[in-house]
């Protein structure tokens, strides 16, 4: 692991040498291995050959080599001289909102030459690995121990393209043609979107406020019948335990548990997909927006203690747990991070390595020299509570407006504890048409009268994987992640309106 | 909390969004691409308009066919993908007055990232030295487009975008394309990748099933051949001379498929990389074209046409120093176009092509980011995919990408540097030329002075070995190998390009490279590569 040369790349973030290599997690103290998954890979994923250049690696890392090997183009030719980037410093995100006090990171072609860091553009912006710079591979290795710690000792991390793609090669990884993978009834579409092409086709469980309900799950494997559903049992699960989109609904700690003892009874792997981890909210919605909006020094906020994660429950190793930057840090930068078992974590190197090959250089460099050495990982966590703040800020003042604007006896709603989402259930049976034009006719009603209300709200149906499956309800999900406070108010009232008016209802 | 800035990302869904640049406000460099850009249509910036490269082109197309649909051809996966269900939204976006509660972005306000700088190399000063004492730093602030200071800034880039790229890049590569290829069919359309090795995996998931062969240089790309494979399509090597690839041989493994015997039907696709081949560095002839496409007109072929050595198209190798020199001269912007080979795609009457260009080899890897040009249809699916997968390259590639090649550089700028470019690698090419002939035993080598591109192709005779025919082609190759190794030098193992390892090969090279070490390792290298051979074939020194 301590070759300085990646070969493909000849650059000096690499280790390719991927599967010598021990767990790297630091982790050798725990004394179960995770369990092997030969079984459900995936024609496309046993097929996956490693690189022929990867038998190079020890030759190029010998300094007595003169290689005109790699076609890699020189640094010399990238026209970066360097890059710069202002960010909070991580003691002064304290004091709350963009006044926090700014550091400028600066990252320079040549400065692991000149001895300044261990990560310069000259590599950042040279072909790299599968497996994503060593460099940040290695602080967010750290901070899935700190957080997570899975336990098992085989576990590694994968700098990823973010958790679209990932799933994209999760999917890819561990279904063939004709397969099923069971998810929520309501899911992300693009998780579905993404599935359906690759003929997988998806099997809804039915929720509550807490994610898929156990027994409904255990009831679904338990009666499988091939040959009524033309397919093997499904031996794949995805889920989003935390701030659910689209139902904002987070799974307690009992029902991570109930689910892991059900996916270890059916031998089910999990895709556990969970952009909104870090953005877990307080249960308690404050009645006055100066509650929150005080500037709290970071020390003294109150933290809301991060729910265990499946991963950190997962003593098979049979959690693919996907992780993002888009929610915490910014989207544009297209990467996460994927931890699973080694053997897994194997596999998407090498599904990398024909596809992406790794995340942007410049957002990588950028990751390492923000988090790694600017904030540390107490500096992350910080910042992580400051979201905390800001998020709940903005969903208390959602809450509030709905409670004054939407009619209480049509629409019902959950205060979600993490994410981005909330879902208001309708009560469709008052409308004066139920009947007639059952679920579907009042959800569309009720979209288009908002749409002329000036206001778009998401009809739940458009998260349904299969829409041909009757629906016994009908919700709507709102999102309070970008819209200012200030508007919330008038938007809502908005919404009311149109429901209103749908549902003949006077106050 | 912050007072938010005046223009915002709007949700398109929960991973795509828009921001709406004024063109006619926006500051850009002048030049005479710009000049001529289209101002008048803001419509194409609008809320919700997936950026279109169609806004982008300059010339006019009517008169010209449209491009052939392939229907026939595209694989199941690549039909049935939908784009995302929010996007049904996005129409009303545009309504005055509308406020969405729909797509859950994030607010750029929780960017930990304030104001962004680079460092680059002023045009005409290009080198690492001159980049660093005389560079200029060009920013991106958070918030540059509410300030009215730029089209492009943190908050939009940083959020999430389309999977076509962001409408301010593309506008930049579409006026490129157009500027470098003479398309000659109507619909064609230009979508950003994340490089060409994400582009072959994703059009391979569009034109291939399992079982498929398709065509290719009997020496390729060996990450073709990796990604080919776990898709389940073996790939069928056409025989090749200097010039690449030979249409004879190809139209008659065509002609002459056997569909039991090859256990596939008859391919339809082939994959070219058309100039400075990698492995063989050979570069097709204009002639050598035509006539390829010839026989994919005659066959219904379609064309992957992967690019990354298009600009690093030499002078002619005269051998003399003082000739070699002078072809270093700098070319005018219209010299330096016209020097280069007409690509397949200018060619392409029917629109049979996809050509994948990547920024890897002429600006860096790292940044990630290339694009595909191809009709309408095949764009419209590639978007679709990148939609629901990688969504596009990172904005920040794009962020940067977009503040060299359009603020600052301009598309002249741009032709400059690959001007550059070119005349460093013809130099770099030069060196490893003179060294082989210095150096290697010209009795059991043999090679072809390379036109484009980064690599170095090296004939070896194996029939001279001592051990031939007792060991095989392999074993030779192999033997070569570690004794090359074991004089301290790495050259790479033609075998390992094979397009088809099942084939049978009578022929044996090694690949050198000629792009990243400085000329004396070169040298050196080559030096230690001859001693190697003359040992290995018992010639005295
Ligand atoms: C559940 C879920 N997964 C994944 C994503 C997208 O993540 P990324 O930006 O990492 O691709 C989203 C974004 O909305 C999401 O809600
Ligand atoms: C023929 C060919 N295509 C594609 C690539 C990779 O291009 P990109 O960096 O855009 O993925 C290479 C790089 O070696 C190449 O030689």
């Amino acid at each position: 692991m301590q070759h300085k040369n990646g070969f493909q790349s000849g650059s000096q973030n690499g280790d390719l040498d991927f599967t010598s290599c021990d767990a790297g997690n630091g982790c050798l103290n725990k004394n179960n291995f995770a369990k092997r998954w030969d079984h459900l890979l995936s024609k496309e994923a046993i097929t996956r050959q490693g690189s022929i250049f990867q038998a190079m690696h020890g030759t190029l890392v010998d300094p007595a080599i003169l290689s005109l090997g790699p076609g890699a183009p020189s640094p010399e030719y990238f026209p970066f001289d360097h890059t710069s980037l202002q960010v909070p410093s991580a003691r002064e995100i304290a004091v709350l909102g963009p006044n926090y006090a700014k550091v400028t990171l600066t990252a320079n072609k040549n400065d692991t030459r000149a001895g300044r860091s261990d990560y310069d553009l000259s590599s950042a912006l040279q072909y790299g690995v599968g497996t994503g710079a060593r460099q940040l591979l290695d602080f967010m290795t750290e901070h899935t121990k700190q957080v997570h710690n899975p336990p098992y000792q085989d576990w590694k991390c994968v700098i990823t393209g973010g958790n679209t793609s990932a799933l994209d090669l999760a999917l890819r990884t561990f279904t063939d043609r004709g397969s099923y993978v069971l998810a929520d009834e309501y899911t992300y579409a693009t998780a579905f979107e993404c599935a359906s092409p690759l003929g997988v086709k998806i099997l809804g469980i039915k929720l509550d406020e807490e994610g898929p309900i156990p027994s409904e799950l255990d009831r679904v494997l338990t009666g499988w019948n091939e040959d009524r559903m033309e397919s093997k049992k499904p031996h794949l699960m995805y889920m989003v335990p935390t701030g659910h989109n689209p139902t904002g609904a987070t799974q307690s700690l009992e029902r991570r548990h109930e689910i892991y003892r059900l996916a270890q009874k059916h031998d089910l792997y999990i895709l556990e997909d969970d952009p909104y981890y870090y953005i877990q909210l307080p249960a308690n919605v404050s009645e006055h927006v100066e509650d929150v909006t005080q500037s709290i020094p970071f020390s003294v906020v109150p933290k809301t203690d991060l729910l265990p994660s499946l991963l950190s429950i997962d003593t098979d190793g049979r959690v693919f747990r996907m992780d993002s930057f888009s929610k915490i840090l910014a989207p544009g930068l297209r990467t996460g991070w994927v931890t699973a078992s080694s053997q897994v974590v194997e596999r998407i190197v090498r599904a990398h390595e024909t596809s992406l090959q790794n995340p942007s250089g410049f957002s990588q460099i950028v990751l390492y020299k923000l988090l790694s050495e600017t904030w540390g990982q107490e500096g992350l966590m910080s910042w992580f509570s400051h979201l905390q703040v800001e998020y709940t800020i903005r969903r208390d003042a959602l809450l509030r407006a709905c409670q004054r604007y939407l009619p209480a006896k049509v629409a019902s709603w959950k205060v979600p504890r993490a994410g981005f989402f909330m879902w208001i259930k309708i009560n469709w049976l008052l409308h004066p048409l139920a009947r007639q034009i059952g679920q579907r006719g009042v959800e569309m009603q009720i979209y288009d009268t908002a749409i002329k209300a000036g206001v778009l709200v998401v009809p739940g149906t458009w998260f349904q994987p299969d829409p041909s499956i009757a629906l016994l309800d009908v919700f709507f999900r709102i999102t309070y992640a970008s819209l200012r406070p200030d508007i919330m108010p008038e938007a809502v009232e908005r919404f009311g309106e149109a429901l209103r008016s749908c549902f003949e209802v006077l106050d | 909390m912050a007072p938010p800035s005046a223009i915002e990302v709007s949700a398109v869904t929960d991973i795509s969004g828009v921001t709406i640049p004024d063109p006619l406000t926006a500051p850009v460099q002048s030049n005479d691409v710009y000049g001529r850009r289209r101002k008048a249509d803001k419509s194409q910036w609008g809320v919700a308009a997936p950026a279109d490269s169609v806004n982008f082109r300059h010339k006019s197309y009517e008169h010209k066919p449209k491009a052939k649909r392939w229907d026939h051809i595209i694989s199941h996966e690549a039909l049935i993908r939908k784009g995302n269900s929010l996007k049904k939204a996005a129409k009303y976006l545009g309504k005055p007055g509308i406020i969405s509660l729909g797509g859950g972005l994030p607010s750029s306000e929780y960017f930990p990232f304030q104001e962004l700088c680079l460092k680059v190399p002023q045009i005409g000063h290009f080198s690492e030295k001159e980049a660093q004492d005389t560079g200029i730093v060009i920013t991106a602030g958070k918030h540059d487009f509410a300030q009215e200071k730029s089209i492009f800034d943190i908050a939009t880039a940083f959020n999430y975008g389309q999977g076509s790229g962001s409408a301010q890049l593309l506008r930049w590569i579409t006026e490129h394309t157009e500027m470098v290829h003479d398309i000659p069919y109507q619909d064609w359309r230009c979508t950003m990748s994340i490089g060409s090795t994400s582009a072959l995996d994703m059009s391979l998931r569009m034109f291939t099933r399992p079982g498929d062969m398709i065509l290719s240089e009997g020496y390729t790309f060996a990450v073709a051949v990796e990604t080919a494979t776990p898709l389940g399509v073996r790939i069928a090597g056409i025989p090749m001379d200097a010039e690449g690839l030979l249409p004879e041989a190809m139209d008659h493994i065509l002609s002459t498929w056997d569909v039991s015997a090859r256990g596939s039907r008859k391919p339809h696709l082939l994959y070219t990389v058309p100039t400075g081949q990698n492995p063989t560095g050979a570069t097709q002839s204009k002639e050598r074209r035509l006539a390829i496409y010839k026989v994919c007109q005659k066959h219904n072929v379609y064309i992957l046409e992967d690019e990354p050595y298009y600009f690093l198209q030499m002078q002619p190798y005269t051998g003399t120093e003082s000739e070699a020199e002078s072809a270093l001269q700098k070319t005018s912007h219209a010299d330096l176009l016209q020097s280069l080979v007409p690509s397949l795609l200018s060619m392409d009457t029917d629109g049979r092509v996809m050509r994948l260009d990547s920024f890897s080899k002429v600006l860096s890897p790292g940044s990630r980011v290339g694009w595909v040009t191809a009709s309408q249809q095949i764009v419209t699916m590639y978007q679709k995919h990148a939609d629901v997968s990688t969504q596009g390259p990172a904005g920040m590639s794009q962020l940067i990408l977009w503040k060299l090649l359009d603020e600052h550089w301009g598309h002249e700028g741009y032709l400059d540097w690959l001007g550059y470019i070119r005349r460093e690698y013809t130099q770099r090419r030069n060196v490893i030329l003179r060294a082989c002939e210095k150096y290697l035993p010209r009795e059991v080598v043999s090679w072809v002075a390379p036109m484009a591109g980064m690599f170095h192709w090296l004939r070896i005779h194996f029939r001279a070995h001592p051990s031939y025919p007792t060991l095989s082609i392999q074993d030779i190759e192999e033997s070569i190998f570690l004794r090359v190794i074991d004089h301290g030098a790495l050259v790479m193992r033609g075998s390992w390009f094979y397009a088809n390892d099942q084939d049978e090969h009578d022929t044996l090279f090694f690949r050198a490279t000629y792009a990243a070490a400085p000329a004396e390792k070169i040298e050196e290298g080559i030096r230690r590569f001859g001693v190697a051979l003359r040992e290995e074939f018992g010639i005295e020194g």
